[in-house]
């Protein structure tokens, strides 16, 4: 039978008595704890005794010092001193063990206690005050892309995912540190009354709404390129858990200052993502092609020049319309999600491109949503910063049969972009310089006329 | 004299510090400028009270008094009756 054994085990990191009770516990069925980590601790073959242990902190040491700082191995001396011996050590935590029935306790003040707690609980979350500014900055610039082009964000899953990520995010870091002050008021009052100790419990749907940032994570990442996700989640991810965790504890193992140890892990995690970051881009260069709802183009050669041209779907054809040239290139995206179809069209003449034309029909799945995307699409664009200058003339909507109809103006210049609002549908229009003002009104009113389908 | 065994000689055994209580307490005192830190001989400290550590001290022992004295004069007036 082995002589060490490892167990997977979470100690609750500040719920010292639950700890005391495992190790007491695993005493008396013959194991000793050896080494103590996030996940896992080690145990050493003993003959079953009754022993008793004390969980401690001591918020000033770091998880990269290899050995008790002077300070620390003084707390160390004291309870010795009393029969208390440490049997390790995870960051601020130190654990002790005596086999004197009367060794007196090493906390014999729980409002001490609390309040020491709460000094090594604020050092965790040194990293959440850190965090919570640059969380609630990705939120402002999911809400800046959304304002930008609500019709393209909502309509896109990997933006959703990452939107609720960016969400949750913060949440989870406000309700910590909210939940850790308000235990600390608590677990002070309790202690001051009756002088007992209350542990700062895990929640755990904070732990299943940090969990559940993962396939959110994969899912935006995904969409982007799989290569970027396999390479972020498959090597990047893994490889910064060896170096924060391995590299760390052989630095610790061997010696290393808390200094070393720390610029090396930092050093290392941030080399590690430039690479990883630089082969994104790299890969995302090198093997961009341009999408296109069909992957089918037929190659034409004209005056020596090699067009690709794409025949994706189109509810309305200009050819058709104004009776133009043979050739055409016509490209589709389409993108959905529970709250909007969407689809850009792009159609140009071949070879010299005249008459283009994009427009998007965006259809709304959530009919009580109508107002509220109608609005973002019109009026966010003309506050959002760049288009600041932009105003929107209401055009005669019975012309077109339509319950509203707008062209854009920038700076009081007429520029031949138009939006259509009928029902839950939002056409977006935009015309090349070719056009007459007649050949627009044929255009917009074909375009109207697919509102009514 | 060690403090944790002045504690138990000053108070006949009826108060027992512990290690880790006794630390935080005097790493809080020092942080709080009410005890300072005088020698240290390996790692052993020696500490004295400082003036801010006697006013606090002073004023805890006062309102210890007037909390005694509103006892006394509370159930004293109760044996009374």
């Amino acid at each position: 039978m082995s002589e060490t054994k490892r167990i997977f085990y979470r100690p609750p990191f500040f719920d010292p008595q639950e700890i005391e009770k495992k190790l007491t516990q695993m005493a008396a069925e013959g194991w000793m704890l050896e080494k103590l980590g996030y996940y896992f601790s080690t145990y050493r073959k003993i003959e079953p005794a009754e022993l008793r242990f004390c969980v401690t902190y001591f918020p000033k040491a770091s998880t990269f010092d290899s050995l008790p700082t002077f300070e620390e191995q003084q707390k160390i001396d004291y309870c010795a001193m009393n029969g208390w011996k440490l049997l390790t050590r995870l960051d601020s935590m130190q654990i002790y063990c005596t086999d004197q029935p009367d060794a007196v306790p090493l906390e014999t003040d729980a409002v001490v206690q609390v309040k020491n707690m709460y000094r090594s609980i604020k050092k965790t979350s040194i990293s959440a005050y850190f965090l919570a500014p640059i969380t609630l900055m990705q939120l402002g610039m999911q809400y800046s892309n959304f304002k930008s082009d609500p019709l393209n964000y909502l309509s896109d899953y990997a933006s959703l995912a990452l939107l609720l990520m960016w969400i949750i995010i913060p949440l989870i870091l406000f309700i910590t540190l909210f939940a850790e002050h308000r235990w600390y008021k608590k677990a002070v009052r309790i202690a001051a009354q009756n002088g007992t100790l209350t542990p700062l419990n895990e929640k755990k749907f904070i732990y299943l709404l940090s969990l559940l940032c993962i396939p959110l994570l994969i899912y935006a990442f995904n969409s982007v390129s799989r290569f970027s996700t396999i390479l972020l989640l498959g090597i990047w991810y893994p490889a910064i858990i060896v170096i924060t965790y391995n590299i760390k504890g052989k630095l610790r193992d061997i010696g290393a200052s808390r200094t070393t140890n720390l610029a090396v892990t930092i050093i290392s995690t941030v080399v590690l993502t430039c690479i990883t970051i630089v082969i994104i881009i790299a890969h995302v260069v090198f093997t961009h092609t341009p999408s296109h709802g069909s992957d089918h183009a037929v190659s034409y050669t004209i005056n020596g020049e090699t067009y690709h041209i794409y025949d994706d779907p189109q509810p309305v054809k200009i050819k058709d319309i104004l009776a133009l040239g043979d050739t055409w290139d016509y490209t589709a995206d389409h993108q959905e999600t529970f709250l909007l179809s969407y689809t850009e069209y792009y159609q140009k003449s071949i070879p010299d491109s005249s008459y283009s034309i994009y427009y998007s029909i965006a259809s709304i799945k959530i009919p009580a949503l109508t107002p509220f995307i109608r609005s973002k699409a019109l009026v966010e664009r003309n506050t959002s910063f760049q288009e600041s200058d932009n105003s929107f003339l209401p055009l005669d909507e019975s012309t077109y049969g339509v319950e509203e109809i707008y062209q854009q103006y920038y700076d009081d210049l007429e520029n031949q972009i138009y939006y259509i609002f009928n029902g839950t549908k939002i056409i977006t229009i935009r015309f090349s310089d070719d056009y007459t003002g007649e050949q627009i009104s044929q255009v917009l009113q074909a375009l109207s006329a697919t509102t009514h389908k | 004299m060690d403090i944790l065994e002045m504690v138990r000689t000053l108070t006949n055994e009826r108060v027992r510090i512990g290690s880790g209580t006794l630390y935080d307490l005097l790493d809080q005192f020092t942080g709080e400028g009410l005890i300072r830190n005088t020698k240290v001989v390996g790692r052993r400290r020696s500490y004295i009270i400082t003036e801010k550590g006697e006013q606090m001290l002073a004023r805890e022992y006062e309102r210890l008094r007037s909390q005694i004295a509103d006892y006394e004069q509370i159930f004293r007036k109760e044996a009374q009756r």
